[in-house]
């Protein structure tokens, strides 16, 4: 009885939307703070986590941002979205809370192996798989936090770039700009590692780009 | 041509796009179990706790204290500048021409000897020159002094050329008590 009673309250939650959360969160209405959080929780930690990369840091980092949300709730305007506001104080929390030069708890794909989820496939090319994310992840690490940061959102937490704009309080030609630096540097980066092939000649051959990209399901 | 080196070019993003969507992946599909639970009390715990009747009159006891004070404070320097402004102060004025006075070792020569054996311990060890006249030291180092012009000082001693003998300078020294020439 109990599972029934509460699955269609959480459906209910799901489908309202950020403002009308807010203006029930407004009122004393914890449960729809509560959907606020369970919504966004998963994404602040994937913020947290690829710029502290230490996961009780961006643990710590899910609960400031929302208890910081809580505080502020009343001042918040529902017309914007929240979610640009939430990430944007992710991102001064987990700046606040970056390593410090020569202390590297673990890197980025350290961080998300272990969470790694099982696929398909021969080990060989599972291993090959895994040696390619590491690379990039590798590469995305080295980028500057400017770049780094609209990488990460764009993504790992697909935020669009007037998103972004918000998030990181620039102009949206700005969020362009370094995203295409942050690409040009990561082609650099990768061009110099030898499993990967970045170069389109290589990486299309005489098929022709079209053919590729609808190999890859992206037409 | 490019100044800031080759663009990316649509090839090469979609091949970047799927490398950095395929190594997102893991990330994208990451849960963390926090509960809201946790936010709550966090919120609680760094809330502030309500102030009884009793703590509020002693902070406000205290904050009234603070305040005389500061205000008394103020007020003894404000008056304390006023009357150093009124009142009558005396300036202990320099003495004309003692500033360019200074004091100087004078080398031992003949005259300063005679000077020394005629007046015995109350002659002054040093003299009270005029320091624009005191030859700078790179000029008269390890060299007698040649001209010390004495401000109403004892012993001056000059140069005088002799009416009747112009080629040869005689050295003569001159006291003002006129006892030796």
């Amino acid at each position: 009885m109990t599972r029934r009673r509460a699955a269609p309250a959480a459906d209910a939650f799901e489908e309202r939307t950020d403002r009308e959360l807010v203006v029930a969160a407004r009122t004393g209405d914890m449960p729809a703070f509560d959907a606020l959080f369970y919504r966004y929780r998963d994404g602040i930690f994937r913020l947290g986590l690829s710029i502290t990369k230490d996961p009780s840091h961006a643990e710590e980092i899910v609960v400031d941002t929302f208890a910081r949300a809580y505080r502020a709730i009343d001042r918040l305007e529902p017309d914007e979205s929240l979610r640009p506001w939430l990430y944007r104080v992710a991102v001064n929390l987990s700046y606040n809370r970056q390593p410090r030069k020569g202390i590297t708890f673990s890197s980025l794909d350290d961080a998300l192996a272990d969470v790694m989820t099982p696929e398909e496939g021969s080990p060989p090319i599972l291993a090959e798989r895994a040696e390619q994310r590491a690379a990039v992840l590798e590469c995305v690490d080295r980028l500057g936090d400017k770049h780094k940061v609209v990488v990460v959102l764009h993504y790992l937490n697909g935020l669009n770039l007037a998103e972004i704009a918000l998030v990181v309080g620039c102009p949206v030609g700005t969020v362009k700009s370094r995203l295409h630096y942050a690409l040009r540097n990561l082609r650099t980066h990768l061009s110099a590692h030898p499993g990967l092939s970045v170069e389109p000649t290589v990486a299309l051959g005489a098929t022709g780009s079209m053919e590729l990209m609808r190999s890859q399901g992206q037409v | 041509m490019n100044l800031f080196g080759r663009g990316v070019r649509l090839e090469e993003q979609v091949v970047l796009d799927r490398l950095l969507d395929d190594a997102f992946a893991p990330g994208r599909s990451r849960r963390v179990p926090i509960s809201a639970a946790r936010v709550r009390a966090r919120v609680a715990w760094q809330r502030e706790a309500p102030e009884s009747r009793g703590w509020r009159a002693v902070a406000w006891l205290g904050r009234l204290g603070e305040t005389s004070l500061a205000v008394g404070m103020t007020a003894l320097l404000f008056a304390g500048s006023l009357g150093g402004v009124g009142g009558q102060t005396d300036f202990v004025q320099p003495e004309r021409g003692s500033e360019d006075v200074v004091r100087v070792a004078v080398p031992l020569d003949d005259s300063r000897l005679v000077r020394l054996l005629r007046l015995g311990l109350a002659a002054p060890g040093t003299d009270d020159v005029d320091a624009a006249t005191v030859p700078t030291r790179e000029a008269d180092e390890g060299e007698p002094v040649i001209t010390v012009r004495e401000r109403g000082g004892l012993l001056r001693r000059t140069t005088v050329p002799t009416p009747g003998d112009d080629d040869e300078p005689v050295n003569t020294v001159r006291e003002r008590g006129g006892l030796l020439r």
